[in-house]
């Protein structure tokens, strides 16, 4: 069931001091420099779009503008101008701070992971059933990616949510985990769970190495996370997977070898092939459905330059 | 403590510093948030009264300091708040962002806290800034065995001694005025009168008798032209008030009052100083 479309509001000035931010508001960070350039604009301009908030014994419950809210707060404003919505069930409560702040705002993806399941908690409750994730994005409209990716930081073991979150707390220019790095590692580490099991001895242990490895910058990008689960897929490209496993076990252990030394040591050759084998099909391929009499001489003549020169590498083969 | 308006990451950084000043400055009570003048568009995240009537105002924030600061110190200064401005922020702030916010803070008197986990460390002190916003004089316009003096008087108002600031000037102004009767005695520049040149120790005498014999017994043609009576009337003006200075205000409102007064004194004081000083330039006293 979609949200409500028809809401009865009334507009009027509210007593600042008589609202409180709403419970269900899963947004957990306010940081400093947003507040204080949206604090100066206020400061200018006054609040230039109302909040909306519902009543609730005698006081008002924040719906939207929960920043708006805090700014007019710090500024010592006297009233705010507000929409006065009717008092919305739980799950609507929660699906229209979804609805208005993730898409607008772009939440951090820690603050969607953390209230998911009480979405789909609730979702579950209404549907009857578990709820899939064409439901889950319809309803708080996430994209599906959004949610997909949000599941990484669900299923980490809490530790590492509070590590992220730790993180998460500091400055922009001071943080060292993301949540970006933390999906690329997940995503790495459950390849290789589901790949090369025999790789992975303790999933923590190499995540807490991982960890380390990115801090000392051993680990010198996110993206080369990424050749993990290349390692994993030896198979995949006919790649020897003894080699595979070597090279993985010797990567999740204390030591300066990165992600992509050990693709360059194990899987690298073979995928170039594979990228060479394919490529030389689809120029095969390509080559065999042209009409050569409807080329034009100066076309048939690079053409031919190239095939001379392609003919003189694979004599190097035999 | 309940905060509606500091984000949650900071709330440690607040509780620490309250710690802090419980600890340090035998602060217990602290207000959250909360508004402290309906004039002024800005609550502080903390704040709390001392027994001297002054108020300290901690903002924490992630940086060390914040440009919506500069409204809130120009409002202390010009209304003579007796306020102590700190801004508390969390240890780490990047180099180069930490030294532009830190110089900023200390131009402005705003006190600096750097927070870390059971540690708060006073990276320089917050002045009052109902003294702070006392007018900065151009030194170079006077000679220079005064700047030292009047460089000290002000660095010593700022920092939250007024009283000795203004004391500091009124003692040049003073020794200028005996220099100034000797000259007069030692040249006979007396009007003529039937009991003849005034009896008086120009040392010694108080500096108020040495300025009503100037006032009422000098031949002003023999001085200078711009060492008018009024001039001198002006300087005798600040005997009254020289000693009225060093009483404890018994109320945040007394404080107000006595640190308005002591500014208009101040800036009065190095004014009448330098035109004393520029009008008697010729008599190289």
């Amino acid at each position: 069931m979609p949200i409500p479309t028809k809401v009865n509001a009334d507009l009027t000035d509210i007593a600042v001091n008589k609202i409180d931010r709403n419970p269900e508001n899963p947004r957990i960070f306010f940081r400093a420099a947003e507040l204080e350039t949206l604090l100066n604009s206020i400061r200018r301009h006054g609040v230039q779009v109302p909040i909306s908030v519902y009543k609730e014994h005698g006081r008002y419950v924040l719906i939207d503008g929960e920043r708006r809210w805090r700014c007019s707060l710090k500024l010592n404003k006297k009233t705010i101008p507000a929409l006065v919505q009717d008092k919305p069930d739980a799950l609507h409560n929660l699906l229209l701070m979804f609805n208005i702040h993730a898409l607008r705002e772009q939440w951090d993806l820690l603050t969607i992971a953390l209230k998911l399941p009480r979405v789909i908690s609730l979702l579950q409750d209404r549907l009857k059933k578990e709820p899939t994730e064409k439901d889950i994005a319809e309803e708080t409209g996430l994209p599906r990616a959004a949610i997909r990716r949000s599941r990484f930081l669900m299923d980490m073991p809490q530790e590492y949510r509070d590590q992220l979150l730790t993180d998460l707390q500091k400055p922009k220019s001071q943080q060292q985990l993301s949540e970006d790095f933390f999906i690329e590692l997940e995503r790495a580490l459950k390849t290789v769970e589901r790949a090369l099991p025999q790789a992975l001895d303790s999933k923590d242990r190499a995540r807490d190495i991982l960890i380390e490895k990115y801090k000392t910058k051993v680990i010198p990008n996110l993206v080369d996370l990424r050749f993990i689960p290349k390692i994993a897929r030896a198979f995949k490209v006919s790649a020897d997977e003894q080699r595979a496993v070597s090279v993985l076990r010797k990567l999740f252990q204390p030591n300066n070898y990165s992600p992509k030394e050990a693709f360059e040591q194990s899987v690298s050759d073979a995928y170039t092939e594979r990228d060479l084998i394919g490529r030389m099909v689809t120029l095969v391929e390509r080559l065999e459905g042209l009409d050569f009499n409807s080329l034009d001489s100066e076309f048939r003549t690079s053409l031919r330059e190239l095939l001379r020169r392609l003919t003189d590498l694979t004599a190097k083969l035999s | 403590m309940n905060f509606r308006v500091l984000p949650s990451q900071l709330h440690p950084t607040a509780e620490e510093v309250v710690r802090f000043f419980q600890n340090d400055r035998g602060i217990s009570k602290f207000r959250i948030e909360e508004s402290v003048s309906n004039d002024l568009d800005y609550r502080p995240t903390l704040q709390a009264a001392t027994p001297e009537y002054y108020d300290f105002w901690i903002e924490v924030s992630e940086t060390p300091y914040l440009r919506s600061l500069d409204g809130v110190v120009l409002y202390c200064m010009t209304n003579c708040l007796p306020v102590k401005l700190y801004v508390a922020f969390p240890s780490g702030s990047s180099s180069t962002e930490y030294k532009k916010c830190a110089d900023e803070a200390r131009t402005k008197g705003v006190g600096l806290l750097e927070v870390s986990p059971g540690k708060c460390t006073v990276i320089h002190e917050a002045l009052l800034l109902s003294l702070s916003g006392v007018r900065s004089e151009e030194r170079t316009q006077f000679p220079a065995r005064y700047r030292s003096v009047l460089s000290t008087a002000e660095a010593t108002f700022r920092t939250g001694d007024p009283a000795k600031g203004c004391a500091l000037v009124y003692d040049d102004i003073e020794a200028l005025s005996r220099r100034l009767v000797k000259k007069i005695q030692k040249n006979n520049w007396w009007t003529h009168s039937a009991t003849g040149a005034p009896a008086f120790n120009a040392d010694k005498d108080s500096w108020a008798s040495v300025m009503d014999i100037i006032i009422n017994r000098t031949n002003f043609n023999s001085l200078p032209k711009a060492a008018k009576k009024s001039l001198l009337i002006r300087v005798a003006a600040l005997t009254d008030v020289r000693n009225d200075t060093g009483h404890k205000p018994k109320n945040r409102a007394a404080r107000i009052k006595r640190d308005r007064e002591l500014r208009t004194r101040f800036e009065s004081a190095i004014d009448v100083l330098r035109d004393l000083v520029d009008a008697l330039r010729p008599l190289r006293i």
